[in-house]
Order: C-alpha cells, then sequence, then structure tokens
C-alpha cells in the first residue's frame, strides 16, 4: 500500500481539525474577555501546527523541487508550536495559582 | 399702648410634635386645660403619630443592621468574572477544597495519573521500538534520517531532530500542567483536551522516531496519529466552549 496516495487528503483533514480548534480556541479567549490568556496561547499554538500541515502538505504533493525551504519553515512552524505549547503551559499555572494556588 | 405678641405658630410634622411631648411643655399644658374632652383628643391625635416615629425608627435600625451584618460577612464568590467559570461549573468554591469536597462523577479520574503513567509507557516503547526498528539502509541512502554510511551524521537534518524534540517536551509540559490543575479539579470535557494533547505528544515521539529510527513505520504512525489527535481537539475545544456558555 503506498501510503503516500492518502497524504493529500490526511493533510486536508489535518488542517480542517486545525482550523477549528483555532476557532473555538479564539472563541473561548474572546468569552473570557481576554482574562485567560492561556487560550489566545493554546489558539496560536494549534495554529502553529496548521501552519506546519500547510507547508507538509505542499512540500509532499505540489512544490517537491522546493524541498529545502520549505522544510526549514516546517522547522520553524513546529518550534513556534512548541514555544506556544511552553508558554501557555506556563499561563494555566500561573492563571490556577491566582485563583486557589493553596489548594495545587 | 398694647403690644400685639404674634400668636405661637402651630407646630407641624412629626418631629417637632414628638419633641414638644418628650419636653413636657404641651404636656403641661394638656393638664392646665380644664377641659377633659379636650385633653383626650389631643392624646388621641397624637397616639397614631408616636407610632408611626417608633416604627420608623424601628425600621432604620434594622436595615442598619443587615448592612453592618453584610459588611462583617466574607465576600461571596460571585460568578461576575468570567475566569472564575472555568473552575465553577461544577460547582467548586473559592475557600473550599474542591478535590476532597468535590463528589461529581468523574471523580475517580484525578486518581489514576494516567496522563503520567501513559507518557512513560510511550517512551519506553519508543526505546523500545529503536532496537525492533532501526534505520534501514534505504533510509540511510535516501538521506532520510540523521546517520550517514560512513558512521557520522547528518547535519542537515539536526534542525528538524532539535525541533522535534522542543516540540516533545513543550507538549509534554503542557499536557502535565492542564493535569495537574484542569483534570486535577475535575473541570468538565478537559480530559477530552488532555487525551488530544498525549497524542500530540505521541506525534511528537514519532518525528523523533522518523529521523532516527525506521522512516517509513514511524511516518505512517505520525501520519495517522496527527490527524485524530486535532480531531479529538477540536472536539475537546468545542465542548469547552460549549459547557462555558452554558449550551449543553
Amino acid at each position: 500500500m503506498d501510503f503516500s496516495y492518502y497524504y493529500p487528503v490526511l493533510s486536508a483533514i489535518n488542517f480542517v481539525a486545525a482550523m477549528l480548534c483555532v476557532y473555538y480556541g479564539k472563541k473561548l479567549y474572546d468569552f473570557t474577555r481576554g482574562a485567560a490568556d492561556f487560550w489566545l496561547f493554546l489558539s496560536v499554538f494549534i495554529f502553529s501546527l496548521g501552519g506546519y500541515i500547510i507547508f507538509d502538505f505542499v512540500r509532499n504533493s505540489i512544490l517537491v523541487s522546493f524541498n529545502s525551504p520549505i522544510m526549514a519553515a516546517q522547522d520553524l512552524a513546529i518550534t513556534f508550536a512548541a514555544l506556544f505549547a511552553l508558554i501557555s503551559a506556563i499561563y494555566i499555572k500561573k492563571m490556577f495559582d491566582d485563583m486557589l494556588g493553596e489548594y495545587l | 399702648m398694647t403690644k400685639i405678641r404674634p400668636a405661637p405658630k402651630k407646630k407641624k410634622g412629626i418631629k417637632k410634635n414628638l419633641k414638644s411631648i418628650e419636653s413636657g411643655k404641651d404636656i403641661a399644658k394638656v393638664k392646665l386645660c380644664t377641659k377633659n374632652k379636650k385633653r383626650i383628643k389631643i392624646v388621641k391625635k397624637l397616639k397614631p403619630e408616636r407610632k408611626k416615629i417608633a416604627k420608623f425608627f424601628s425600621d432604620e435600625k434594622k436595615d442598619l443592621d443587615v448592612v453592618e451584618k453584610a459588611m462583617t460577612l466574607p465576600v461571596q464568590n460571585n460568578n461576575s468574572n468570567p475566569l472564575e467559570k472555568l473552575i465553577e461549573p461544577n460547582g467548586i468554591r473559592k475557600g473550599q477544597n474542591p478535590i476532597i469536597e468535590s463528589n461529581r462523577f468523574f471523580y475517580d479520574i484525578p486518581k489514576t495519573n494516567y496522563f503520567i503513567i501513559l507518557s512513560i509507557l510511550s517512551i519506553i516503547i519508543f526505546m523500545v521500538a529503536g532496537y525492533v526498528f532501526p534505520a534501514t539502509d534505504e533510509d540511510i541512502i535516501h538521506n532520510k534520517v540523521i546517520w550517514t554510511n560512513d558512521g557520522n551524521y547528518d547535519r542537515g537534518l539536526f534542525n528538524q531532530l532539535y525541533t522535534s524534540v522542543a516540540f516533545t517536551l513543550g507538549v509534554f509540559l503542557l499536557g502535565y500542567y492542564i493535569y495537574s490543575t484542569f483534570i486535577k479539579l475535575n473541570v468538565k470535557y478537559w480530559y477530552l483536551f488532555e487525551t488530544g494533547v498525549l497524542l500530540m505528544f505521541f506525534f511528537g515521539l514519532g518525528k523523533i522516531g522518523e529521523l532516527v529510527y525506521n522512516h517509513v513505520i514511524f511516518d505512517i504512525f505520525k501520519d495517522l496519529v496527527l490527524p485524530v489527535a486535532l480531531m479529538v481537539l477540536a472536539f475537546a475545544s468545542y465542548k469547552i466552549y460549549k459547557d462555558l456558555i452554558g449550551v449543553i
């Protein structure tokens, strides 16, 4: 079975799921009126993953000749995702420390 | 010549009447009055007014007592801050230990430490898989893994390895903090989000594996795990949002 045959379909599913995550993350951020910053960073984390997926899709489907620059862009996207995951983790901890620190 | 004295003004109002009664001037006048009927009439007129005054002062005192009592009470936790809604869908209040006093349906989840156990297990399996599925010659020839034929490393792929390791660690940390906050407090639907983050951690391990071990196997694993992880995250975000706005 040539798995690469299904790759565009998987990429499309990934992209739609990532955009849904970003949509609801943004909605949650708006709902909390910006009080919970971690929603913003969580949305950006998923958005970075969405960027990684787009680059992966483009590299494998359309622009095979520009392999190196797109791979570098993917690396950058995944680095940002890691960074935002870290920041949102810190914000979650901070938020709960502010609210009920003595119980955690 | 006789001086004309102005007639004394009639005192109006409840308070003035009360003052005059209390001072005893009017009472003395009434006593001096020879006609009993007149005296009875005045007393009858003053009775309801005195009652009104007494009632007015007692009501005012009651109001003051209520205000003073409210001032002394500790501030109750109202839902004006949307942040507090995040931790209160199941009735957690400030000043209470939510873990001890909660009696919710998914109470067993925090006891299991499933995130930590699954993460450690997956790392062990990942390392064992390195021995079972090492990088093939084909992977090395096609420059898919960091190893090269002469026993050195392909420096170009180190970027990807570094970023994959950073991503995996970042996601692990995110998952750990979600576990130690939302899951431990048993906030609704966050276990779903945590599952999505755990799957994302598996994706990170797969991404490291495709650069170090058998490229094809780990690539397929990674490509299959990522859509599932994203779908779980999207569903969890939807559920959390709906729960927060109170639709579900």
